[in-house]
């Protein structure tokens, strides 16, 4: 060999020694305690100091459970979620929106038994029966147990309405009327933000309106019913609204702009806004609209040949890949995170965004009293009653649908609208190429 | 330390096996990493293309054979998704490629402030992509953009506002734009710096010869980088044929075919369906660009 | 003569005319997220736009600062110690097996040669999960921790930029006339002494390229560092951006201003190396 390669090789082990040295001290230590992932997606800041403090306190109350916590954001949460799961490197504790719970425990994903023994540790009673609905299995049980809650309606400027005598926006005729009476391009001012891109909030304002046609997407015995009469009907009516909408689609980022700068009369939007539109979170004097609080309106319901109230639900999976342990570990923790301080807390991180569904919590004075929602006053209380009538595709009179996950996550509805009123077909085609991909999604 | 010639005259090896040697030595860690980084998933992936990868951890992995990608030559959205992402790079490569070409050949000059404008052009190929796409999307905003406020409301050129970035008429066409953007620097680089050894003489004789500038370009210029511009066309086809982020954060409507496999991985949590796209595609490149290797550049 | 000098000066002011205008085009979105960034809440969704701030205020770089809202700084200290030890390593191993390709004959090179590009063929988005379940198989046979670490994406980020680096480096190297070597190890250099010795001091252009690229594919990089990174205190600035980006409760200024801060150092490193890389063979031309 020649010196060459005697010095290369030389390089060369000298290289594998060293890194030797330095990864022999990352080796992972064995566990003496019960350790479980926990995967949730509130990403901020603020938030995830708040998640921290509540998971420093468990751990400090059980010595023999160590958490380690990750928060990532809803966008990302599919892609992590999929390389964990081939890996099987999944999560011991998630908490997600229902429809992903639904998808997870369509696979299997969630241990059933663990969550309906933590909502009986809780008093099955307790709960709102909304929340609990959502996170219900085909089979009787519970793939979660539900955590906090969001109702959705129209946020509208009670001002305006006022100042042209117009009725509250909770039927379709008014909502038009309203749309139409405020809708002014020129001045680059609009009647009204629904959702019409390929994504969630599309298919959650749609929801609203569609259940209150009494348009549902699957028949009893679970079929896909979505070219049907009815869910042509609320086709139609969203391609007129949309001609009152800025142009091209809209999506959730639009309604919250346009209608925090006032130039939007009425926007779909959950109660996560109400601290933005409540107390001007950013700090800023002088925002653009004074007072928005007292000149906004809310309307949780929107009437047709039904009355509809549309919310969502997140909840507490606990993952069957797990060791008994770790499932008990959880059940610990979701516990922890349901009583009363923790949980007082936990739903402060987004006053009006997360609800407590525990009857108990939500009506109790501690958790009433925080500045957004005494900003919001009455209104507060009304979306509180609104909680137990919230419903979604997936379930319909007490039955489960968990396809509606497979759906969902093909963001099929969100498309629909975006061709029909993007691409300007008609509602009898969108209905069409709809229920064909829906089917298709749920083989 | 001995000798080139000296060693010749060892027992045993000679001097091409010596150099073989080392040279393996030499390429051993490149080797090994990007073999465990990149060819080893490679493999996997393609194993996968062939097993249905069930969510359910208890149903265990089944082997499909070709069923996977049966499925997915018999979608009419594939082929669609393959057109698009066709259009999409051929755009893209041959925009960005001459864009790069024509800036290089207008910098490739002494001027004040040179050093400065050379950092301003790479200025879109080296920022966050997350930061761009929000920035357009900003600039091109139905409502509040100015791209839409200066061309509608001060210079009358369109009727009204539209949302560039989303409708179905302007949604390929912007992303192509922003990626012809986005990637122009990075050939406006590797075409600068070979103009930049292109010694001065050539030029000079060639304007003995009463040469002007068009003549010059075609026949110095051109020949120079012929090399560089070939390696530039190759390796961006191959990197924005695979491109998904720049595509898909810019606006949803734009289904390539890596959306297209997205989509089925993440949203669907089908990962064997995607892992078979993804085959396709790598298979579908392969075959494009030793073609192209080897009838165009003459490798 | 008075013509051919107003014709000079005609053509040398519709050169900086395109000039100016590409640089326009290069970093008009750039002044917008200026822009936007100096605006306070509400003021960035205004019609008319304006682009020159009617209020300027600095509190969202400020609030990017301030830990409980944003950990600017610990994001961008990982972002840093990733990415320059992602550059140093693509300079340390791919200088040789470039010069093996270059100057070396050995079965398989043209194989390898060929081959290193079709690494890129198989889009990122889709290797991800195949790679993940490698790690975490390699992670459990030798008992190391390599989620959740640095390690990990540095290692990953080279070995991404590793085909182009050797490529690179290759073709340099290939330009610098053989006989110079060849001198060197009739002076009794060896092989890799005419690494250290010759090639490397004539290929700092080259190395610089290698070095700003590999640093930028690792500075903006975001999928890898998705899947891989958990505590929050390892994250890198992509991450950063994703949050701030992402939220429910997003402010247009604060997302600006956190892309500007992001743009900056790589934007600084290409500036700061700029000359390296544009100083040319040092070692005659072309020859012939």
């Amino acid at each position: 060999m020649t010196g060459d390669s005697r010095a290369v090789l030389r390089i060369l082990r000298i290289a594998l020694v060293l890194m030797v040295i330095v990864l022999v001290p990352m080796a992972a230590t064995t566990a003496t305690t019960t350790s479980i992932e926990f995967w949730h997606c509130e990403v901020e800041q603020d938030r995830q100091e708040t998640i921290g403090a509540l998971i420093r306190q468990f751990q400090k109350g059980h010595p023999g459970i160590t958490v380690k916590l990750q928060a990532i954001e809803e966008d990302d949460m599919r892609t992590k979620l999929t390389t964990a799961q081939a890996a099987r490197r999944l999560p011991n504790l998630v908490w997600l929106s229902s429809e992903l719970i639904l998808r997870l425990g369509n696979s299997n994903l969630l241990d059933q038994k663990a969550a309906g023994d933590a909502i009986a540790s809780l008093g099955q009673s307790d709960f709102y029966s909304g929340p609990l609905a959502f996170m219900a299995s085909p089979e009787g049980g519970y793939y979660a147990v539900p955590y906090a809650a969001w109702v959705q309606g129209i946020w509208y400027r009670k001002d305006w309405f006022e100042s042209r005598g117009l009725a509250a926006p909770t039927t379709w005729e008014s909502i038009l009327k309203a749309a139409r009476a405020f809708n002014a391009p020129q001045d680059r001012v609009y009647g009204i933000i629904i959702g019409t891109s390929k994504d969630t909030y599309a298919e959650q304002v749609f929801t609203q309106f569609a259940l209150s046609n009494k348009a549902f997407l699957f028949s009893p015995d679970g079929k896909v019913t979505f070219n049907t009469p009815e869910m042509i009907e609320v086709l139609d009516y969203c391609k007129q609204l949309s001609a009152f909408t800025p142009p091209g689609p809209e999506s959730w980022r639009d309604a919250r702009d346009l209608y925090l700068n006032g130039t939007c009369a009425m926007m779909f939007y959950s109660t996560f806004t109400m601290d933005d539109i409540g107390v001007e979170r950013t700090g800023f004097k002088g925002a653009i609209v004074r007072d928005l609080v007292k000149k906004t309106g809310f309307a949780p319901y929107v009437e047709h040949s039904a009355v509809s109230s549309f919310g969502a639900v997140t909840g507490f999976g606990i993952m069957s890949t797990g060791t008994p342990d770790q499932a008990d570990a959880c059940k610990k923790l979701i516990t922890f995170l349901m009583t009363r301080d923790s949980y007082i807390k936990a739903m402060h991180m987004s006053p009006g965004g997360f609800n407590p569904v525990l009857k108990s919590v939500a009506t109790y004075p501690a958790y009433l009293d925080e500045p957004v929602l005494r900003a919001w006053g009455e209104t507060y209380h009304t979306i509180a009653r609104g909680l137990d009538s919230i419903q979604t595709f997936a379930q319909r009179d007490g039955q489960i649908f968990p396809g509606y996950g497979n759906i969902s996550a093909q963001l099929i509805i969100g498309e629909a609208l975006y061709n029909l009123t993007e691409k300007d077909w008609t509602p009898q085609q969108t209905a069409e190429w709809a229920q064909k991909r829906m089917e298709q999604a749920i083989k | 330390m001995a000798p080139v010639l000296a060693a010749t005259r060892r027992r045993g090896s000679s001097v091409s096996q010596r150099e073989g040697r080392l040279a393996w030595a030499l390429l051993a860690p490149s080797v090994i990493l990007v073999g465990l980084v990149v060819v080893y998933p490679i493999i996997s992936s393609i194993r996968m293309g062939f097993t249905h990868i069930p969510l359910d951890p208890a149903m265990p992995e089944e082997f499909v054979g070709l069923e996977q990608y049966s499925e997915i030559v018999h979608d009419p959205e594939f082929w669609l998704a393959i057109v698009r992402s066709l259009v999409h790079t051929a755009a893209t490569v041959a925009g960005s490629t001459l864009l790069g070409l024509a800036v290089a050949v207008l910098m490739n000059r002494e001027f004040a402030g040179r050093g400065i404008a050379r950092g301003i052009v790479l200025m879109p190929y080296v920022a966050p992509l997350i930061s761009l796409v929000f920035a357009w999307r900003y600039m091109f905003h139905p409502v509040y953009g100015f791209v839409n406020y200066w061309f509608v409301d001060i210079l009358p050129i369109f009727s009204g506002p539209r949302d560039w970035v989303e409708s179905p008429a302007f949604a390929m066409p912007m992303v192509i734009l922003f990626d012809i953007w986005r990637y122009f620097p990075y050939a406006f680089l590797m075409i600068l710096a070979r103009l930049q050894s292109i010694p001065k003489t050539l030029y000079e004789a060639a304007e003995v010869d009463g040469a002007g500038s068009w003549a010059k370009f075609r026949h110095i210029t051109m020949p120079e980088l012929s090399f560089v511009l070939g390696s530039i066309v190759v390796l961006r086809w191959i990197w924005n044929f695979t491109k998904f982020d720049d595509v898909w954060l810019l606006s949803r409507n734009v289904v390539t075919v890596t959306v297209y496999a997205y989509l089925r991985a993440f949203q669907s949590f089908d990962l064997g369906q995607a892992a078979a796209i993804s085959s396709l595609l790598a298979l579908g490149l392969i075959a494009s660009v030793s073609l192209y290797v080897k009838k165009v550049l003459r490798w | 003569m008075v013509t051919q000098v107003a014709r000079k000066r005609w053509e040398r002011i519709l050169v900086g005319a395109r000039i100016a205008a590409v640089l326009l085009a290069c970093v008009f979105p750039f002044i917008v997220m200026l822009s936007v960034s100096l605006k306070p809440p509400g003021d960035e969704t205004t019609y008319p736009p304006s682009l020159i701030p009617r209020r300027i205020t600095f509190k969202n770089y400020a609030d990017l600062f301030n830990p409980r809202l944003f950990p600017f700084m610990r994001y961008f200290q990982n972002s840093m110690v990733v990415a320059l030890a992602a550059a140093s390593l693509a300079i340390i191993v791919a200088v040789p097996g470039a010069y093996a390709f270059a100057r070396l004959k050995f079965a398989g090179r043209e194989l390898v040669q060929r081959g290193i590009l079709s690494a890129y063929m198989f889009s990122g988005v889709l290797l991800v999960v195949p790679y993940y379940r490698a790690v975490i198989r390699l992670q459990e046979a030798l008992s190391v921790q390599l989620v959740d670490t640095k390690l990990v994406l540095v290692l990953t980020y080279l070995a991404f930029t590793l085909p182009v680096s050797l490529y690179m480096l290759g073709n340099y190297f290939r330009t610098i006339p053989a006989e110079i070597e060849e001198s060197a190890m009739i002076d009794g250099c060896t092989r890799t002494g005419v690494i250290w010795r010759v090639i490397i001091p004539l290929s700092g252009p080259a190395l610089v390229a290698v070095f700003i690229y590999a640093f930028m594919i690792a500075w903006n990089e975001y999928l890898f560092a998705l899947v891989f990174l958990i505590s929050p205190e390892k994250l890198t600035l992509p991450r950063g951006l994703a949050e701030l980006f992402n939220t429910q409760h997003y402010i247009w200024g604060r997302m600006m201003a956190a892309s500007l801060l992001t743009a900056v150092p790589v934007v600084s490193l290409f500036l700061a190396l700029e000359r390296f890389m544009t100083a040319g063979l040092t070692v005659g031309g072309v020859k012939e």
